[in-house]
């Protein structure tokens, strides 16, 4: 589904991300992790298409994406949820769904029916809202909303997009144990049958959910493979917390 | 029906009817001041499409309107062209500025974006003063106003206020009519979409460009046509139509009135006309203190009049409920 | 008129303006560096300068008084308007300071008209810089040359303070990034007041000597107030040295401009703008983000 070759990338002389080789297949669970400023936001906001590559491929379901723009990759069928929240505040949650739904049915530039009529498009955004359980909120503002809230919000604008996959940026940032407990339960729930890439620091999270990690660290690829083999990585270990303690 | 859209129906209509028999009602002198507020209105509310729907402040708003102005004017005085056509043409002209012009400008961030549209005008009013022969210049170009061809009526003569009035009405009240309309469709909402926050817009499918350029184009359609109507108002059109006072002025009375309400800037329009007809019989200086109440606003009250007049009203009326997405916050 | 001929007379009253813009220019590109507002009082403010400079020259008849008094008054209400006006409505984000900052261009402009009229003010000269001395082939007025002088030294004082001092050091840290500079302990809203302030009186100096030479009246921020935004998108924000170099041109163009195609001085500044957008919109020195 998803193939990345060499990707590097620069900012003037620093190098965050030097040569990243990464391949998901389809329907898998692919957990990315890695100590602070290792890079890994800077490695989604070039799947997503907000930075250009300085070098190195992506490619989308067989397709060269790496040159895109970040509506071209969307409408392609990658989402991308976003580490500090990111909605549309001013408007209602309804709204903010709705305006995913639109762009996926093609409805972008009509200027000459109203949004209120269209009975389908209003049906499908409630059906969302009640999968992100916040179908009670529709009318509120989506600015005004507890935090928990709106970062399920965050997931609802991805879902709404039906991606085939979907790259969620630490969906549980700053959420308590039990708040964490409920977005996960809404990840596996809402990304059955597509495929995940998702960027955690939350390792419990990360082992519940995961079928391959990646560790990445200093713009690098540190290892990939199953949990368990992660886990025991004598690498990682030394990268995260330091030779001889344990997970 | 809800209760409060009973009441907002039934202001409508009741406002519609008083401008239905206007004429009846007030001076001939007083009557021009309507046709005035409804021209400067529609100004107002093209520029608010950009400035409190997409958030995009332009300093130069008066390039369309003063495009406009001149368009139907030339068009009437050298090509003959009768009443509606004259108006389309201004309409068309302000229309392809905006395309022009909007290519270029909506990449980019909102302080560029308003020095540009600042530097475009002031660009166009530099032509405008130079180019004599299609503008007169300082002198201006003056035309008179020609009369209304309806297809089975024949000509309706223009010159008499009365049916200069009820033309102008209609003209802006279906014209305003479009405009909410839009609010709600979807590129509409899509508009707001991207002032609230465009990067995310993207990241969602929207060709965002592509949407602010058709934006821009639509807002400076509707300042054209009432540029083309000011024209054939005054009969006359110079310089002061295009220049930065004039593109200044529409900021400030959509400001006043509200941007983050449909009809705040037609309150603000009015509002600041009737205010500076008042007070410039009391003191030759109202133009500072339509400026010390603008600052004051923006300081203290950036909602505008509209949104004062709303929290008011909250306040009066007890609970502040939870609100749909139509009484947005301004910024 | 034979261009050549006139070229080396045309391009030294470019070189004027040039600096003059600059004098101005320097102070609204730091503003909008450090602070990421762009003063549009900032033409009202030159403006001031040449107001009260008018006034002390009336009121004392000495015009050095006025180089030294005007300009500390218009950085005074460059103070007073960041002080005041402006810290308030930052949290409102930057489209609000514009819209601020227009508005008290705005009430400038119609307070001027109040206190002073509205026809052009003639500003008398003492004897020294009236006359004119022969250079070019030409009679060249000797005012233009003390506009030069005075802006030069003002640049090479504004260079050494800002790149040999250690008040210059942080300020131009604060432009670069002003979160870091707030971090290591520096009382940046004291550095925005003062850099306004310094600003302000920036430009008022230049409506001092410009005044005389460009006529004072209550137009001139107007006129002044597009050349100045040219010249901060031309140049790049917050450099002053992408200032110094957009200046120059910009005077250039308008002088020798004018001279061969009268008629599209104010469009070359527009294409000058466009271009600059289009292929490097950081501005010939700015950093790219």
């Amino acid at each position: 589904m998803l193939e990345v070759k060499n990707l590097c990338k620069n900012f003037g002389p620093l190098e965050i991300i030097c040569g990243i080789d990464l391949q998901v297949a389809e329907g898998q669970r692919h957990a990315i992790i890695g100590p602070n400023g290792a890079g890994k936001t800077t490695f989604f906001n070039l799947l997503s298409g907000n930075y250009k590559p300085s070098s190195g491929e992506i490619y989308f379901k067989g397709q060269k994406i790496s040159n895109l723009q970040p509506h071209q990759i969307n409408r392609l069928g990658l989402g991308r949820s976003f580490q500090i929240t990111n909605v549309f505040p001013g408007l209602s949650v309804l709204e903010n769904v709705r305006s995913v739904v639109l762009s996926r049915h093609g409805i972008r530039f009509n200027f000459f029916r109203t949004v209120e009529r269209m009975a389908a498009i209003n049906q499908e955004s409630m059906e969302i809202l009640e999968q992100i359980g916040l179908a009670e909120r529709a009318g509120h503002l989506a600015g005004e909303m507890a935090y928990g809230e709106q970062r399920a919000l965050e997931i609802g604008l991805v879902l709404a997009s039906n991606p085939e996959m979907v790259l969620l940026d630490e969906p549980t940032a700053g959420m308590s144990v039990d708040e964490t407990r409920e977005a996960v339960k809404l990840v596996d729930r809402v990304t059955q049958g597509k495929t995940l890439m998702i960027i955690e620091h939350d390792m419990e999270v990360v082992f519940t959910l995961a079928d391959v990690i990646t560790v990445i660290n200093y713009g690098q690829v540190l290892a990939s493979g199953p949990p368990d083999e992660i886990r025991n990585h004598p690498k990682v270990k030394e990268a995260y917390l330091g030779t001889g303690a344990s997970c | 029906m809800t209760r409060r859209a009973l009441t907002n129906w039934l202001l409508l209509a009741a406002g519609l009817v008083v401008m239905a028999v206007m004429p009846a009602l007030v001076s001939e002198y007083n009557l021009n001041m309507v046709v005035t507020i409804l021209i400067y209105s529609l100004f107002a509310l093209s520029f608010n499409i950009l400035f409190g729907q997409a958030g995009l402040l332009s300093f130069g708003h008066a390039a369309y309107f003063g495009v406009g102005a001149y368009t139907s004017v030339i068009l009437f005085k050298m090509a003959g062209f009768s009443l509606l056509p004259g108006i389309l043409g201004a309409s068309v002209a302000g229309g392809i500025l905006g395309l022009l012009l909007g290519i270029f400008v909506v990449r980019l961030n909102g302080t560029y974006f308003a020095l540009l549209t600042l530097a475009f005008n002031a660009l166009l009013y530099a032509g405008a003063e130079k180019w004599r022969g299609l503008t007169g210049g300082e002198d201006g170009v003056a035309a008179m106003r020609p009369d209304l061809y309806i297809p089975g009526l024949g000509d309706v003569g223009m010159f008499s206020t009365l049916h200069w009035y009820y033309f102008v009405l209609i003209v802006v009240l279906l014209s305003t009519l479009f405009c909410w309309h839009f609010t709600k469709t979807p590129l509409g909402r899509l508009n707001e979409c991207l002032r609230e926050n465009e990067d995310r817009a993207r990241f969602i499918g929207y060709n965002v460009y592509a949407s602010q350029v058709v934006v821009n184009i639509i807002s400076a359609f509707f300042a054209g046509l009432a540029g083309g109507l000011a024209g054939a108002f005054q009969e006359f059109v110079t310089v002061t139509f295009i220049n930065l006072d004039k593109a200044s002025e529409v900021l400030i009375m959509t400001f006043v009135g509200g941007s983050g309400t449909f009809w705040g800037p037609i309150l603000g329009v009015s509002f600041l006309t009737y205010l500076n007809q008042w007070l410039s019989d009391l003191t030759e200086h109202w133009t500072l203190i339509q400026g010390i109440i603008f600052v004051a606003l923006v300081m203290y009250a950036p909602q505008g009049l509209s949104g004062l007049l709303i929290s008011v009203k909250d306040r009066l009326l007890g609970a502040r409920a939870a609100r749909m997405a139509t009484a947005k916050e301004t910024r | 008129m034979d261009i050549l001929a006139a070229l080396p007379v045309q391009a030294l009253h470019g070189l004027v303006y040039g600096m003059l813009l600059f004098l101005v220019a320097s102070g609204l590109t730091l503003i909008f560096g450090m602070m990421g507002v762009l003063n549009f009082a900032h033409g009202a403010l030159y403006m001031l300068g040449a107001y009260f400079s008018y006034t002390v020259l009336q009121l004392t008849g000495q015009f050095w008084l006025c180089l030294l008094v005007a300009p500390l008054v218009v950085g005074l209400a460059g103070m007073i308007i960041e002080r005041f006006f402006l810290r308030r409505v930052h949290v409102f984000g930057h489209a609000h300071e514009l819209l601020l900052t227009f508005g008290m261009a705005y009430i400038i402009e119609e307070l001027v008209k109040i206190f002073w009229g509205n026809e052009p003010l003639r500003v008398v000269l003492p004897p020294i810089l009236a006359g004119s001395v022969p250079l070019l082939g030409i009679e060249y007025p000797v005012y233009r040359l003390f506009i030069l002088g005075v802006s030069l030294l003002v640049f090479v004082l504004m260079f050494l303070v800002l790149y040999k001092t250690r008040a210059g050091i942080i300020v131009r840290a604060a432009v670069a990034n002003t979160r870091m500079v707030n971090a290591l302990g520096f009382n940046v809203p004291l550095v925005f007041l003062l850099l306004f302030g310094m600003g302000a009186w920036l430009a008022g100096l230049a409506g001092v000597i410009g005044g005389p030479y460009l006529i004072t009246n209550p137009g001139m921020a107007s006129t002044i107030i597009i050349d100045l935004f040219v010249v901060v998108v031309v140049g790049g924000l917050g450099s002053i040295q992408g200032a110094l170099i957009a200046s120059l041109l910009i005077g250039q163009l308008q002088s020798i401009g004018i001279m061969i195609l009268p008629q599209f001085a104010m469009f070359f500044e527009f294409l000058l703008m466009a271009l600059v957008l289009i292929f490097r919109p950081q501005g010939l020195m700015g950093e790219s983000k």
